[in-house]
């Protein structure tokens, strides 16, 4: 059975901290985003304690300070929400790429074995 | 009961690379049921030492990996890879002081390699976190 490691006591992680640069975070997003931050969420925090949690909350929505539904003709509002979706990819892709060169890490410690 | 065993290389590297699959499946339990298979093997080992501390790490327990890490570095000073983990742990503590001065101590130690490139990228990640302390 596959166990899913809960977040470090005390909740919030320095990853969260990534996150909170961008956003205000509004509750109530759900559907299909909701359904692929909890699965994608889930496999962060296989690999990192807390990174499920921000990644979850980046693609359920709440990262992006609930201003999808609200946008209206306001182009600050398409700006801002521009601005936080580029810091949103820039936190995704700087996790992304340290997990993946910590991947590389243990496979090379593999080698170094043989 | 004396040990009579002789694994290869090959064996040993296969034994790793097991522990590091359990560990990244979530499957704690027989992650560590090798890697002390493993360290009965190679006692002082640094780099099970340092996925033993990763186990512990994922699951949360900061403190259990530390130990290990440090054991990591008693069996090698120069572990650019216990280094390297640390300063990820300090990170996770918020001790951004503490984790610079590992990470900037393994890429001195292996500047062209996969762990002084891991120890950069955190350390890029550690720099673009606002300091807990101003957060608060």
């Amino acid at each position: 059975m596959i166990k899913t490691p809960s977040p470090p006591a005390g909740g919030a992680t320095p990853l969260d901290d990534v996150m909170k640069l961008t956003n205000p975070s509004v509750p109530g997003a759900g559907g299909i985003r909701g359904v692929f931050g909890s699965i994608l969420g889930g496999i962060g925090n296989l690999v990192v304690p807390g990174l499920g949690t921000v990644i979850g909350g980046a693609v359920g929505g709440t990262g992006l300070g609930g201003a999808m539904p609200t946008l209206g003709g306001e182009t600050t509002q398409y700006l801002m929400l521009q601005r936080q979706i580029q810091q949103e990819t820039l936190a995704f892709e700087t996790a992304s790429t340290v997990m993946k060169v910590r991947h590389d890490a243990a496979l090379h410690a593999v080698e170094n074995m043989k | 009961m004396a040990w009579n065993v002789t694994p290869s290389r090959d064996e040993i590297a296969f034994l790793l690379e097991a522990g590091l699959v359990y560990r990244d499946s979530g499957r704690f339990t027989e992650a560590r049921d090798v890697l002390n298979g493993l360290r009965a093997l190679l006692p002082r080992n640094d780099s099970v030492a340092v996925v033993f501390g990763t186990v512990s790490f994922q699951q949360g327990d900061f403190d259990g990996a530390f130990r290990h890490y440090m054991r990591a570095l008693e069996f090698n000073p120069r572990s650019a890879y216990a280094y390297a983990h640390l300063g990820e742990l300090e990170i996770f503590r918020n001790d951004r002081a503490r984790a610079a001065a590992h990470l900037k101590q393994a890429i001195k130690l292996d500047p062209r390699g996969l762990y002084g490139t891991l120890a950069r990228r955190l350390l890029d990640l550690g720099q673009g976190l606002q300091p807990k302390e101003k957060a608060e």
